[in-house]
Formats: C-alpha cells, structure tokens, sequence
C-alpha cells in the first residue's frame, strides 16, 4: 500500500532554545537568556511558523515554563512542548498542559518522548527498561487522553498508574482536541505511538527509508483498529545558500567547525548521552548512523556527514541546497505522504529568519500549486 | 538598619476565575475554590481576571502571592508565570506537593520560573493532609511516610538546584543517578513550608527557610515557634514563620462584626446547598483540628480573632479571621509580629475587593512595625 501526498494542512515547524547554542556556536553565559528566548519565538511567529518545538533533556530548563513564557512573547505561534512519560504523574501532566492551553488560547501541543538511553533515564529517577518505559507511555497516554476530553470523576488501576476520583477542573481551551506528537523508531515504539500519536515524528531519513518507517506507523496504526494513520513529521537541518554551491560550501564549512575545536563542546554533550565509545542506544540514532553509513548524500540533497560527526545525536541529517532546491527536497516528503516537516539551523535564530523569508514561502507556495493541478482525486 | 531577614512581608493570593459575593448570589448553583462565600462567574480560567488580582495586589503593597494546589486545581507553574508577567515586582509562592513530580524536573521547573523572573519565586512545599485528595492524583502513601517522602524529595531539589556536577543520590523514595542541572538558581530559592504534625515540624525544621502556621490564637503560635525553633536549632536554621489569615475590616467595628456574621451566614447557606459540607479546601488533619478545637473553644480570642467560620469549613484551609476597623485589625497582626511572626498571609472573602482594601492594613502594620522588638533587627 502506498500513500499519496495530502497537500491539506501541511504544517512546517521549527524548534527553540533558550540560549543562543548549537553544534557550531558554543553556549557562553546564562542557560536560560529570556530575551534571546523571546527573540527566537517571534522569528518563528513572524517567519510564518507554526509551531515550534521546546525540547526536553534531564539537564536543561523544563519546557513547560519555557512554553508559557514564550505563550506571553508571541500571537499565534504554536507550542510544541516535549515531554517524558514518568517524571510527573499524568494527572497533574493533563493539568498542566490543560492550564498552558487555556492562558495560551489554544496554542500547545505535547511531544512525547519516552527516553532515550538507560543513562538519561536514571538521572531523574527512572530505572526502568526500554521496553517497559513505553509500556508505561501507553497507559500514561491513555490518561492524558481521558483527562483531556472527558470530565470525571474517574479511577485508573493499571500496571504503572492508579488513582481514584480525579476530577480535575481544567481542560483544554474551548474544549478542544489537544494534539499528541510521538517520536520514537522501535518496534515498542511504534506499536504504542501509532495507537495514540495525533502526529508521529521521525528524523529525518532517506525518502525510502522513511517510506519504510510510515509504512510501519500505517500498519500498527490498523492494528490498534484505528481507521486512519497518525500525521507523519520529519526533521531536517537545513543548510541554505543564494545558490546550490553556496550552500554547498557552507555545509563542508559547517561540518569543518562540528569537527573542530568549536564542536567539541557539543560533541562532549552527546557524550554524556551516548556514553564514549558506544552506540547509541536509541532505533532513531541507529538509523539515522545507518543511512549515513551507506553514502554522504541521498536522494536530492539529504546530506549526512553531520550525524556521523555528532555520533547520531537526534535530529542531524541536512537538507542542503538553494531554497529552491530544498523546497524541492521538502516536497518530495510530502508527496511520500509527509504532512509535518521541522527544520531548525546550526546558526538557529539567523537560520529561523532565512527560513521564513527564503524557504517556507516556496513550500507553502509549491504545496498549493501542486493542490490546485493535481488531477483528480486519487484512492488512497 | 533592620536586617533583611527580618523585613516584614506580605503575601496574598491569586485566583483565575471571578466570584460574585453579593447577598443575591446567594441562592445559585456552583462552588468557587478560592471562597467559602461567593458564586464563580464565567470562565474557570480568566486570564484578565488573574492579571487583574495581580495587579490590584502589587498596588495594595503585597510583596508575594500564594498560588495554591489541590488535585482539581489548574496547574500552578501556569498560573505563576501568568502572575509574574502581569506585574513588575510581585513575587509568588508557589505551592508544590511533593509525590507527582520528579524531585529533579520539579527543581528545574522552579528554576526555570525564576530564571525567566530572576528572585521572584519561592516554593510552598505542601505534603497534603487529605489522603483523599492525595489519590485523586495517584498517591497512597500514608500521612507519616508522605512526610518522610518529602524530606527526601527536598534534598534532590536542593542538590539539583545546587550541585555544579553531576550527583547520585539514593533515599527511600528516590533514587537517581548523574543527574545534573545547568539552570541553577542564584540567589536561592526559598522553601516555605506548612504542616502542623510533629512529622511535619521534624521535616520542616530541617528544610524550611520559612515555616507557616494558620491563624491560631496569639498562645498557640507561641508554642508553634518554639516547638519549629527547637527542632530546626540541631540543623542550625532559623526560619521565618507565617501566620495566614482572613481579615475583615471596615471604617466601624460594628460594621465589620456585621460583615462578619453576613460572611457565616453565606458560608452556611453554601455549606447547604453543597450537602452540608464545603468542598474543594486543603484539609490538614492536624492544624484542622487545632482550628476547630480553637473554634469550639469560643467564636472570639484575644481581642478579635473570631474561628466560628471553622466550625463551618471544618477548619478546612485558612478560615480565621482578625475582624475590626483598619487600625484595630493592624494592632491584631502586630500582636503575631511580637511573637517573631515576619509573614503575614492575608487574603478575604471577596479576593479583588479585599485586596484593594488591604492595602491600608499593610501600610498600617509597616508602619507600626517599626517600633516592634521583633524587628528592631
């Protein structure tokens, strides 16, 4: 079976931080720089944006807080909140979410990730295996849900939750539907995300390989007796040049800095994730060093040399090219059947800007042309 | 100089959704949280609502303002950072019970808070008396090992908000291992504290930089101090203390009496059409109890601590009140201040207009306080 493009309500995102720091600019000074952070949130908002994704590490400011200040620097922009199963209850979880919607009217979406590596995991508490986290994922999914659209009071009694008679007050704003991401490329994980992702997201792979990957999410989504598939979303990195040898020099310059001495902070980071000499523990990461080891460049500009040099940590495969060309590129996962594409920089708050004045209007551009001269409507 | 340790402070409370107080809400459906007497009106989160009462707060003169929590209520972080960008220099407190989040996020969400807000934040650790409530939210433990579990989950926060290098920590509750912030608060942030059991004083004294009481009779706070101030010597601390209470003030005493028996009568009627009981208030088994032991006792104490509201509210949540004229309700808090009380937690019935009103006490207190032993400094 395969999936045609849906050219309806493709959806771009980008990711904040709140500090000026990527693989390429070594973090100096305060972790959390409330101005930069507001900054960086209305160049997505005004860059035409979204959402944007706040991320989610054992070590860094917690997202949640992070959303809401943004929420209060920004209109319309979107909050894409990641979040782990098993370091808050999800009673209290649904709570916060719901009361983020609310003062946000309606902006937030959550991003579950169940963790990475036993590491991660271990330094907030969590002694639990692969397998078993996103067992717990499940039944903490399923509670949120709940929570979210139905009133109480209600009792759980599962293998990781009970509770009885919660009845919170709160619920999403206007009571409407609040989306689901779910990331994660293991067998666990996609039988519990395609059951419950509104949006899955990958990272982003070779056209086949992703194909593959929704391929899989499609299937356990039926075998969950869903009568639809999650969204797809894929990341990138894009690398932009006025032409396709620009950008292709500032990819080599870009891997060149990862490589050197103004990496090796970064590259110490993912250490301390992926203890040295390892590999990574997570399906993603493994994937993604997968694909990289087959060749440099796949299909029409996806360039991976980046993630060999970070070891495979996260979100690190390039789109490299002119905005035309990368554009082209995008579109090409969208008519694999992609409906999300996020794209952050290694120069991010210049990238962000470049993006929405180069790159996202050709996308949304080329998205509605290819809408309106589609032929006819396709079985699906 | 006084030292600032011992300046005076003054907090209130903030609330999301707007209540109507008046004699013709009386007869309608539905329970306001944050009120034993009012009907909520419109929406459970009313952003211009909460910014408002921030606001009106700040004018009054507040330094602080709780944000408190129970297992229906909207999530706190939310509400504070909602609270801290409506206003310039209010602070907030914070309420957090200990058992739903992680020791390490929930030390990381404070210190982004405060990141984002520098100095304006401190954290109410509240274990909860309401096994209830408790497990609404998931959490059976018991009322003794719920204490024990916070007296665990305080050492993580502290080591996560203070540790330059990764750390493990092993406890009966938690357990981690290389865990590491990189957002640290700096100046720290401060741990108030409430619980009236003995397992509450030992967990207290060892980590509270403020301990809060509800608003007993003038002797039993006495004893409080001194029962805090003993078990905190062996970790050399010396905390602040707090007193919550409910003033009732008007330009005439007898007014104020009258609003007084109005506030009753309301309460009952909505302890009526509720089935007999008001919901939705933090219970506290034992400073409930100290409530209504005091409130059996006599309706008034000292010169003008009037408990009868207890004997509705089942001393659930802070329901004391010092009633009189603006002066006479001033000299009422002062008396808590002779006793090394440098916190007084005032909120009303009606949460806007008593702000509004309070700021008259507040200047009245400050003043008067400069001639107080307490804060001779």
């Amino acid at each position: 079976m395969t999936y045609s493009a849906n050219y309806e309500a493709i959806e771009l995102l980008g990711m904040i931080g709140t500090a000026d720091a990527s693989e390429v600019r070594p973090h100096q000074g305060p972790l959390i720089d409330p101005d930069y952070t507001a900054r960086f949130a209305k160049a997505h908002e005004e860059g035409g944006f979204d959402r944007v994704l706040i991320g989610y590490g054992s070590g860094w400011s917690e997202g949640t807080q992070v959303a809401a200040y943004v929420a209060q620097h920004t209109e319309r922009l979107g909050l894409l909140v990641a979040h782990r199963p098993g370091v808050v209850h999800p009673t209290l979880a649904s709570r916060t979410f719901s009361t983020l919607d609310q003062f946000s009217r309606g902006r937030v979406a959550v991003h579950i990730i169940t963790g990475a590596t036993d590491a991660e995991q271990r330094r907030e508490g969590d002694y639990l295996t692969h397998d078993e986290r996103y067992a717990r994922t499940d039944e903490y999914l399923q509670i949120l849900r709940e929570a979210w659209d139905e009133p109480g009071p209600r009792d759980f009694d599962g293998a990781y939750y009970r509770f009885e008679g919660f009845a919170p007050q709160v619920f999403p704003y206007q009571d409407r539907h609040l989306d689901l991401f779910f990331g994660g490329s293991s067998p666990a994980a996609y039988a519990v995300g395609s059951k419950h992702a509104d949006t899955y997201m990958l990272w982003g792979e070779p056209l086949q390989e992703t194909g593959e990957q929704i391929a899989s999410v499609a299937a356990k989504a039926r075998e969950a007796g869903r009568t639809d598939r999650p969204r797809i979303s894929v990341s990138f990195r894009p690398i932009l040049g006025r032409t396709d040898e620009e950008a292709w020099e500032r990819a080599h310059g870009i891997l060149d800095t990862i490589n050197g001495e103004a990496g090796a902070a970064f590259r110490a980071k993912v250490a301390r994730l992926h203890p040295q000499g390892q590999a990574p523990e997570n399906a993603g990461s493994q994937r993604l060093l997968a694909a990289a080891e087959k060749g440099d460049l796949h299909d029409r500009c996806l360039w991976t040399p980046t993630t060999r040099a970070v070891g495979g940590g996260g979100n690190s495969t390039a789109l490299v090219g002119s905005p035309e060309t990368v554009a082209a590129a995008i579109l090409d996962y969208v008519e694999i059947g992609v409906n999300t594409v996020l794209i952050r920089g290694y120069e991010p708050l210049q990238d962000a800007v470049d993006y929405g004045a180069n790159l996202l209007p050709l996308v949304r551009q080329e998205v509605a042309h290819r809408a309106a001269t589609r032929p006819s409507l396709e079985a699906v | 100089m006084t030292d600032p340790a011992v300046t005076l402070e003054f907090i209130g409370i903030t609330a999301t959704q707007r209540v109507d107080t008046s004699s013709g809400a009386a007869g309608r459906g539905g329970m306001a949280t944050h009120t034993e007497i009012g009907v909520p009106v419109g929406p459970l989160v009313n952003k211009e609502f909460a910014a408002e009462l921030a606001q009106a707060h700040e004018a009054a003169g507040f330094d602080r303002v709780l944000i408190a929590h129970s297992s229906a209520s909207i999530d706190g972080f939310v509400l504070a950072d909602q609270t801290l960008e409506a206003t310039d220099r209010l602070k907030v407190l914070l309420a957090h019970r200990p058992g739903f989040w992680a020791p390490t996020i929930a030390a990381r969400a404070y210190a982004t808070l405060d990141a984002f807000h520098p100095g304006r934040v401190a954290m109410h650790v509240i274990t909860g008396g309401d096994d209830a409530d408790q497990q609404r939210d998931g959490d059976y433990l018991t009322k003794e090992e719920r204490y024990r579990r916070t007296d665990d989950f305080l050492t993580v926060v502290r080591k996560e908000w203070e540790s330059e290098t990764p750390f493990d920590h092993e406890g009966e509750f938690y357990k981690v291992t290389g865990a590491w912030s990189s957002v640290r608060p700096d100046p720290k942030i401060p741990i108030y504290f409430g619980g009236a059991s003995e397992h509450a004083i030992r967990v207290g004294a060892k980590h509270a930089d403020a301990y809060a009481f509800w608003g007993e009779p003038l002797e039993g706070i006495r004893q409080r101090i001194a029962e805090v101030r003993a078990a905190a010597a062996p970790y050399a601390r010396d905390p602040r203390f707090s007193v919550s209470l409910r003033p009732i003030v008007a330009e005439t005493e007898e007014e104020a009496w009258a609003h007084a028996e109005a506030v009753l009568a309301a309460a009952r009627a909505r302890a009526a059409a509720n089935g007999g009981a008001l919901s939705g208030f933090g219970k506290n088994a034992v400073g409930s109890h100290r409530l209504v032991a005091a409130a059996e006792r006599a309706d008034v104490h000292d010169k003008r601590l009037w408990t009868a509201l207890a004997k509705v509210t089942g001393g659930a949540g802070n329901s004391t009140s010092l009633v009189g004229t603006y002066e006479q309700v001033a000299e009422g808090l002062l008396d808590y201040v002779d006793l090394g009380v440098t916190t007084l937690l005032i909120r009303g019935f009606d949460p806007l207009e008593d702000a509004k009103k309070y700021g008259r006490v507040i200047d009245l207190v400050r003043a008067g306080a400069t001639q107080r032993p307490a804060l001779a400094g």
